[in-house]
């Protein structure tokens, strides 16, 4: 058998190709896998910010009114809740609230009940520390919730609602802002929820990157208090 | 040869493999996304199509067209639903319970509101109701914990500082001056009409029972079930209340010690024509339904309570000190009782 062999050219050829193609595809690799990062942690900043203005939402829907306090330079959002609840998730806070009496004219009357707060703090959940942890808070007066437990988070801050399960990090990691503002004549909360993908742990580019680069959300609402006959 | 095209085919393999594991890891991360979305539109769809079912039942109820338990079931928007409405007055009275299940891409998802009955308002609801006005010109503190202490008239009405009403206000115009309201002002509400004591009413209550009284000092009352007594002329009580019925009293009344029941399931209604006063220092205590005809009127400065019962007067309330008033909710409860107690207008 007559082997022909490859010449010296035809092997930089092959090899030149070869570093081509691969080195493209490599290219390609990193951009797709960088774009998928980008909208990950676009689509987590919006998730996150939507989650928290839906939870707000729900609260303030159903409350019988809502004041905005400030400690401190932080700013949080009172809500005064109706005498009746329902725990519904078996979380051990109450999620629903419903109708507590009807008046001598057949008017829905709801009562006062606890007070639910929203606001940014550290790990901690004390109301007025520094920090742009998300928590809820429950307390059954006006009182601000700040008391810390033996495992120094806020005795009246809702673990579940602002951590993982079993873990010690933020669920809403994402948020960067809550502001409030309230119009009592309207009845009426209107709350921003910021977000963004920037200068988070698992963010897909680094603090060093364009401002382009990088994903800010906000969700802004108006949401009516409905129950606000006491 | 082989070599070459076997070479060339385990790189391309490899190619693929980590294409694919790109797409599926993608692909896993968009399908999660997707589904938390599809949950959140589903929690947002049923809740809005309940929220419509409930306007519409309440919209029914107070039309008329709903004055008893029924099935509901139809469609809003493109979701179907099949539900109740029962009445949940045992649990809340005078209250509707709406449940129903929502189908929303085949799958069930249940809810239920409470809502209020229509009410026809019964001036015995309120812990006290002035018809022409209320001007309180000392403190008064009515019900407790938020109920059982709403008062009214169809008038206007005003009250001191300090005072406490646990419950709503109601009257064209309210002056609160700086009181503490548990419920709610309410402006504008129909009038209740309290009847006037004329001729064809009093020979009704004439005829339930024609024979008086022979005593009009009267201590310790036992009314046993349903009597009713009547008083021809001034009148005076005192004591313990026992027993569930009326006395008519077809002039003043005037009470002249503690008048108190002496057990929960007691109730008495008190018909006067005239004018219920209280003037005793020992006349602290009071119970009872009241309708007056004419003034109510708490003198001498003494703090007095209205422990359980109505005060429902035709004329003015007067009161000189701290009053204390808590409704009886029996005739709220069942408002048919007011007609076992043979009160001006419902009976």
């Amino acid at each position: 058998m007559n082997r022909r062999g490859a010449t010296l050219v035809e092997m930089m050829i092959v090899t030149m190709l070869t570093a081509m193609v691969i080195g493209s595809l490599t290219g390609l690799f990193g951009f797709v896998t960088s774009r998928a990062a980008h909208a990950a942690a676009q689509a987590g900043a919006q998730e996150q910010a939507d989650a928290v203005a839906e939870s707000i939402a729900q609260t303030v829907s159903a409350a019988t009114g809502c004041t905005v306090v400030t400690l401190s330079g932080s700013q949080a959002l009172r809500c005064t809740m109706p005498a009746v609840s329902v725990d519904r998730d078996g979380d051990g806070r109450p999620d629903r609230w419903q109708l507590w009496q009807v008046s001598r004219r057949g008017r829905e009357r709801f009562g006062t009940g606890g007070r639910v707060w929203f606001y940014q703090s550290d790990a901690t959940g004390a109301f007025g520390s520094a920090g742009t942890w998300p928590w809820r808070a429950h307390r059954s007066d006006d009182a601000n919730p700040v008391l810390l437990g033996a495992d120094g988070v806020a005795v009246d801050a809702d673990q579940g609602w602002a951590k993982h399960s079993g873990l010690s990090t933020s669920k809403y990691y994402l948020v960067t802002g809550l502001t409030f503002s309230v119009d009592s004549a309207q009845k009426s909360v209107t709350y921003t929820v910021t977000a963004s993908a920037i200068n988070r742990d698992d963010r897909s580019m680094s603090a060093g990157d364009a401002a382009s680069d990088g994903y800010a959300v906000a969700r802004t609402r108006t949401v009516s208090w409905r129950n606000w006959r006491k | 040869m082989r070599r070459e095209k076997g070479g060339a085919m385990v790189f391309v393999l490899m190619l693929l493999a980590g294409v694919a594991v790109l797409l599926l890891a993608t692909s896993s991360l968009t399908s999660a996304s997707l589904s938390r979305q599809q949950r959140r539109e589903a929690d947002a769809a049923t809740k809005n199509a309940f929220d419509g079912i409930t306007d519409l039942v309440v919209a029914r109820v107070q039309s008329g067209a709903i004055t008893g338990a029924s099935p509901l079931s139809g469609t809003v928007g493109t979701v179907p639903y099949e539900g109740t409405v029962v009445d949940d007055s045992a649990a809340n009275p005078h209250t509707w319970k709406v449940s129903a299940t929502l189908t929303y891409k085949g799958r069930p998802y249940t809810y239920s509101r409470v809502i209020p009955k229509v009410v026809v308002p019964s001036p015995y609801t309120y812990a006290i109701f002035a018809e022409p006005s209320l001007s309180f010109n000392s403190r008064v503190v009515t019900g407790a914990n938020g109920e059982n202490g709403d008062i009214g008239s169809n008038g206007a009405l005003s009250l001191v500082s300090g005072s406490t009403v646990n419950g709503n206000v109601e009257a064209p115009a309210v002056s609160a001056d700086g009181s503490l309201i548990q419920g709610t002002i309410f402006s504008s509400g129909s009038p209740i009409t309290v009847p006037a004591f004329d001729g064809a009413l009093r020979l009704k209550y004439l005829a339930a029972n024609p024979q008086p009284v022979t005593r009009l000092i009267e201590k310790n009352l036992d009314l046993g079930n349903n009597e009713f007594w009547y008083a021809e002329g001034n009148y005076s009580i005192s004591g313990s209340l026992k027993g569930k019925g009326t006395v008519f009293v077809d002039g003043n009344l005037e009470i002249n010690h503690h008048l108190r029941y002496s057990s929960s399931s007691d109730c008495v209604a008190f018909v006067v024509t005239g004018n219920i006063t209280l003037t005793q220092s020992d006349a602290k205590d009071l119970c009872g339904y009241f309708y007056c005809g004419g003034n109510f009127e708490s003198k001498n400065l003494i703090e007095r309570n209205l422990l359980r019962g109505s005060i429902v007067t035709k004329g003015n309330f007067v009161a000189d000190a701290l009053f204390t008033a808590t409704n009886d909710p029996l005739i709220w409860k069942f408002p048919q009782e007011a007609k076992n107690l043979k009160l001006p207008g419902y009976w």
